[in-house]
This record gives C-alpha cells, sequence and structure tokens, in this order.
C-alpha cells in the first residue's frame, strides 16, 4: 500500500519506467509469437497428424522428403501396432493450378480410413481420386475455395482435381498443405512404378505401449521410428529457427532485465533518504526490498497492460501471410519473462538498500 | 515486571567519529538513568553531542564504548537486525527535522509504523486517526507533508512516534522549527503522554526556555553530561 502511494506521487517516472516495459513486453509477445507462426509454417501439418509416432525408412535421415516405406515394411508395422492405431502418409511438393495462377503446396497423401485422415472443417471429405482437400492457408492466400477445379501438374501429367473441402492442418516448409488419397499420391509420386512403388512415405502410430517404438525398429529392418515432436525438430531447419528465435528472447529478456534493473537502481539512489528514515523508524532492509519488490511487480503488470494490447493490435494490422501467430504462450512468455527479468533486475538495488544508513536521515553522515 | 525493567540506563557511553588526527569525540563517558514515567531534558549548545547520545540511546548509532539498557535489554549487544526491531517496537522517535517521508500523506506518515511491523490493519488507522485528532491535526490527514505547516509537521512526527506506543518516547530539539510558545505547550502535551503512559521520556534541546514541564534537567558540553549546578 505505501509502496504503491509513491508509484501515485511519482507518475511520470513510473509512467516512463511502464511504458519502457511496455514495450519490451511487446517485443518478447512478438518475437515469442513469430517464433510459433515460423514453427507452425515449417511444421504445422505434420503437428496436426493424428499420431504419436512416426515412422520413416532409416535411410532417410528421419525425412518426410526421403523416407520410402514398402509395403512389407507398413504390413509388419500394422501388424506391430494394430490397423486402428496406424496411418499412412506420403509427401511430395506439388503446383496448383487454377487459369493462370500457380501455387506450391505440400501435398499429402492420406490412408483411407485410417487415423492419417485430416479432419474436414467445411464442405466434404474425400471419396475418390479426382478430388482434393485444402488447408485454410491456401483458400486465405488465393481465391481458391470449395467447388474449384483445379489443375495439379506432375511429370507432364495434368491431374484434374476438384475441391471438396478445407482443413486446418497448417503448413509444411512454408507451404500451405493439400490432402489427396494415398492411390492418387502414389500415381504421381512414382509414375509408371504401379507395382514396385513404395507404398507410403511414413506411417504414423498411435502409441499405446511404451516401448512399441523400439520394437518396432527392432522387428522391422530399415525402420526408424520418432516422437512426433523429435519427427518435427527433424525437418530441415527447424532446429537452427527455434535456437534464433530463443537466443533473440534471450537477449529481449536480458535488455528488460537490465532496464528494468537500472531503472529502480537509479530510484534507490535517488531516495537514499526516505530509505533512510524507513530505517531509522525501525524497518528492515528485506521490508524495503519487499516495498521494492512490489514496486517493480506494478510496473511489470502495467508494462504487461500496455505490451499486450499493443501486440494484438499489430496483429490484427499485419498481413496474414506474415507468419505470426499470437497464442496464450505468447503471452505468457512475455509476462512471464519480463516478470522474472524485473524481479532479478531489482536485486541490483538490493546491495543498495542495505547499504543505506539510517543516520543519514538526520543528516549526520 | 519489576520496577527497573522499565528503566532506561545508559553507563559511560562514548562515542568517537572517525580515527586518527580526525577523530571527534562526540560523547564522552556520559552516564544516566530514566526511570519510567519520567520526562528528562538533556540541555546543552549545537554540537555538543545531544544528537548523538539520543542515536545512542534509541538504538540508532552504536556506542564506541559503554553501554545503554532499555526496559531490561542491553541494546548495546544487539546486532543490526535487532537493533532495528527495537527501534520499530519500543522506541518512538522525533527527529529535529522531523522526517516525515514526502509522498505520504500526514495519515499514511503514521501508518508507516506499522507496515514496517507488519501489522497494517484497520485497528492501526483507527490508531492513527485518534492520534491526529489528538494533535488537532485530523483535518490535515490526507496532506502531503510540503503542504504543511511546521507546526502540523512536528505534530505528526509526534503522532508517528507514539503509534508504536513505545516504552522509549526521545525528541530532538523541538522547538528548532517553532515559534518558543507552540514549543512549550508541545513539550507539555509529551510530557503528560509520558506521565500518563508510563513512559521514558527524553528530549534534547539547545532551548532552555523549552524546560518548564520536565522532571529534571541534565547538562550536555562538549560531550560531557553533567547534572546543573543550579536548578532552572
Ligand atoms: N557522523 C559524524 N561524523 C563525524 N562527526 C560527527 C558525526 N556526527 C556528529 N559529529 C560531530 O559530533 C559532534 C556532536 O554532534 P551532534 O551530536 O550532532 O551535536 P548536537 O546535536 O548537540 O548539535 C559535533 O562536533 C559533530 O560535528
Ligand atoms: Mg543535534
Amino acid at each position: 500500500m505505501l509502496a504503491l502511494q509513491e508509484i501515485r506521487r511519482k507518475k511520470l517516472q513510473f509512467g516512463l519506467i511502464s511504458l519502457i516495459v511496455g514495450l519490451v513486453v511487446y517485443l518478447l509477445v512478438m518475437i515469442s509469437a513469430l517464433g510459433t507462426g515460423l514453427l507452425s509454417a515449417m511444421s504445422g501439418a505434420v503437428n496436426s497428424f493424428d499420431g504419436d509416432l512416426v515412422v520413416f525408412s532409416a535411410d532417410s535421415n528421419d525425412s518426410f522428403l526421403r523416407s520410402e516405406l514398402t509395403a512389407e515394411q507398413r504390413d509388419a508395422i500394422v501388424e506391430l501396432a494394430g490397423a486402428d492405431s496406424t496411418g499412412g502418409v506420403g509427401y511430395m511438393a506439388a503446383t496448383v493450378q487454377e487459369d493462370s495462377a500457380s501455387e506450391d503446396v505440400a501435398l499429402f497423401g492420406f490412408q483411407p480410413a485410417s487415423i492419417a485422415v485430416p479432419p474436414v472443417r467445411s464442405g466434404r471429405a474425400l471419396q475418390g481420386e479426382g478430388e482434393i482437400l485444402i488447408d485454410r492457408s491456401l483458400s486465405r492466400s488465393t481465391d481458391l475455395e470449395v467447388g474449384d477445379q483445379i489443375t495439379m501438374r506432375n511429370a507432364l501429367i495434368d491431374y484434374e482435381l476438384t475441391i471438396v473441402g478445407e482443413v486446418d492442418e497448417g503448413q509444411f516448409l512454408g507451404l500451405p498443405s493439400a490432402y489427396v488419397v494415398l492411390d492418387l499420391w502414389r500415381e504421381m509420386r512414382y509414375p509408371g512404378q504401379a507395382e514396385d512403388a513404395p507404398a507410403v512415405s511414413v506411417l504414423l502410430v498411435r502409441r499405446d505401449t511404451s516401448a512399441l517404438g523400439a520394437r518396432i525398429e527392432a522387428a522391422i529392418p530399415n525402420t526408424s521410428v520418432l516422437s512426433k515432436s523429435d519427427a518435427i525438430s527433424a525437418i530441415g531447419g527447424v532446429t537452427e529457427q527455434e535456437r534464433v528465435v530463443m537466443a533473440i528472447e534471450f537477449f529481449g529478456f536480458v535488455i528488460g532485465a537490465l532496464v528494468i534493473g537500472s531503472f529502480f537502481f537509479v530510484l534507490t539512489m535517488q531516495r537514499g533518504y526516505e530509505i533512510a528514515i524507513f530505517k531509522a523508524l525501525g524497518a528492515s532492509s528485506w521490508y524495503i526490498f519487499g516495498q521494492l519488490t512490489r514496486q517493480v511487480v506494478a510496473v511489470a503488470m502495467v508494462g504487461l497492460a500496455l505490451g499486450v494490447p499493443l501486440a494484438l493490435v499489430t496483429d490484427a494490422a499485419l498481413p496474414a501471410d506474415i507468419p505470426l501467430e499470437i497464442t496464450g504462450g505468447a503471452f505468457l512468455t512475455g509476462g512471464v519473462s519480463i516478470t522474472i527479468a524485473a524481479l532479478l533486475g531489482s536485486l541490483l538495488s538490493a546491495r543498495q538498500v542495505v547499504l543505506v544508513n539510517p543516520m543519514s536521515a538526520l543528516g549526520q553522515v | 515486571m519489576g520496577r527497573d525493567e522499565e528503566d532506561l540506563v545508559a553507563q559511560s557511553l562514548t562515542k568517537v567519529f572517525g580515527a586518527g588526527d580526525t577523530a571527534v569525540e562526540a560523547v564522552r563517558d556520559a552516564s544516566l538513568s530514566v526511570r519510567a514515567g519520567e520526562f528528562v531534558a538533556i540541555v546543552g549548545p549545537s554540537g555538543s553531542g545531544k544528537t548523538t547520545l539520543l542515536a545512542m540511546l534509541g538504538g540508532l548509532l552504536t556506542a564506541t564504548g559503554g553501554r545503554v539498557i532499555v526496559g531490561g535489554t542491553d541494546i548495546s549487544r544487539l546486532n543490526e537486525a535487532q537493533r532495528a526491531r527495537f527501534r520499530r517496537e519500543r522506541v518512538g522517535f522525533v527527529f529535529q527535522g522531523f522526517n516525515l517521508v514526502p509522498y505520504l500523506t500526514a495519515e499514511q506518515n503514521l501508518l508507516v509504523i506499522p507496515s514496517i511491523s507488519g501489522k497494517l490493519d484497520g485497528q492501526m488507522r483507527a490508531r492513527a486517526g485518534q492520534l491526529l485528532q489528538e494533535l488537532g491535526v485530523k483535518k490535515r490527514a490526507r496532506h502531503l507533508p510540503g503542504e504543511l505547516s511546521g507546526g502540523e509537521r512536528q505534530r505528526v512526527a509526534i503522532g508517528r512516534a507514539l503509534m508504536n506506543d513505545p516504552l522509549l518516547v526521545l525528541v530532538d530539539e523541538p522547538t528548532s522549527n517553532l515559534d518558543s510558545e507552540r514549543g512549550t505547550e508541545v513539550v507539555r502535551s509529551l510530557a503528560e503522554e509520558v506521565k500518563l503512559r508510563n513512559k521514558i521520556g527524553i528530549m534534547v534541546t539547545h532551548d532552555r526556555r523549552m524546560l518548564t514541564h520536565v522532571d529534571r534537567i541534565l547538562e550536555i558540553a562538549d560531550g560531557r553530561l553533567h547534572s546543573p549546578e543550579s536548578s532552572p
């Protein structure tokens, strides 16, 4: 209560520092949102897979682009894990054309009636090979919509497809995802090799026993089983990208801590007289530091109250193709780290507080 | 509790500031004892060591030599944290410059005392209002020190000194900011408070006109304390 009185009487000083803290919060939220946005642009479609494990071929270096599982491998895995808990997925890059416009997509083929089937948001599910589902990110960035006819050209063969539904699965490697049935994918990916072609790129497995991954690897030659999150980290560039974002977040955190810390350090030096009065009256250094901490928390809260709406406004104002995803996590990261930064920063003043001599209140030092 | 439990006893108090050639012996070999319910004045010229002595009696300054026992506690043996606790629980200071916290209102300055003891509650708020009322500054409760006259500030400072119902009331130069008539008035009310609540009251001053309501007078000169040759 007394700590907040000081804030009331020193509105300008505390207002300015709260504004600066608000900007640091804003920065931290935006960095975190950008990190989430980049990550989901790289791997959102994989993250949306309904499965806990991803089985790659061992020689693919756990890459969706290179992994190929044969029909025998697939059948053996299905036998081990159960048909209800598996789903085959094929991947390839493809180009969707409508009139003169063309758009690159990450094309997934999925095994019908398996856990690989993506849930449809609008329109209907696939019923055959002449149909395609597109991700919301594609319908947002182009004027493609449910009902449109598109052409997909691959290996000089044109496939005429109808968009029958829209999904919300996200992007992969920066491209919006699109979904066809596994047979069509196989035809496009391995034209003219009907019988000998690999069956799927990867197999999704819902984990029901803990050692299933190891059992698959042990029992079936040339397989590599990763958890979904490891499979995401294995996507080229994802780990590097996450490290860069984390480094920027760390610098934002350190700068926040230093800014707040310096402010309270200077403030503590300036109010040596007031602190001396409190001490002369018998206040412990703990008490004074506790008051300081309340002020720090108050400043952090006001900073949050300024920075968070600012981030929301920015998000609304920015065009959709900037990979910015403000989540509750972004606010949590911004809020928690600024509060921790503020408290760490205030430790700079702890020594200052202890050193104040109560006799200086009497002008006797 | 025995009578002496409530007394103040100082034995051979000495305070030396600095060391070597620049050492200043602000207080030398000062001994005194004050009973509860007694209001004692220590009078002496400026620079004679009054504030230094008062600060040692109140546990604000550690003595270079000698000891102080207040209410049975030897405060010369306390560490810094213990002395802080002693001050907030048992001592009421009225400093020479009043030393009110500038960003707190009159009422909040009184509430500093329970706040630093972690006892700020409705009862303490009521007590603060009561004290401001008794001291005639209730109307000024919501004003900042900068908006108060010297006399009002002093009364707020006295209210603050009484907030914790201290055993020991220490007053430094009550009149330096006031005309003597108001000063005498303040001394009288403090003397009454000390009698009524059986406190130990010690006032230091250079102004002999303030000595009308005190029980006993000691003199200090060059850091040496002695009884006056003749009563005032
Ligand atoms: N912190 C200090 N360092 C050095 N000398 C001091 C200090 N405090 C007080 N003194 C000296 O001690 C003497 C007594 O001071 P003080 O107790 O303030 O006297 P009074 O209150 O009677 O005016 C003075 O000579 C003063 O200069
Ligand atoms: Mg003095």
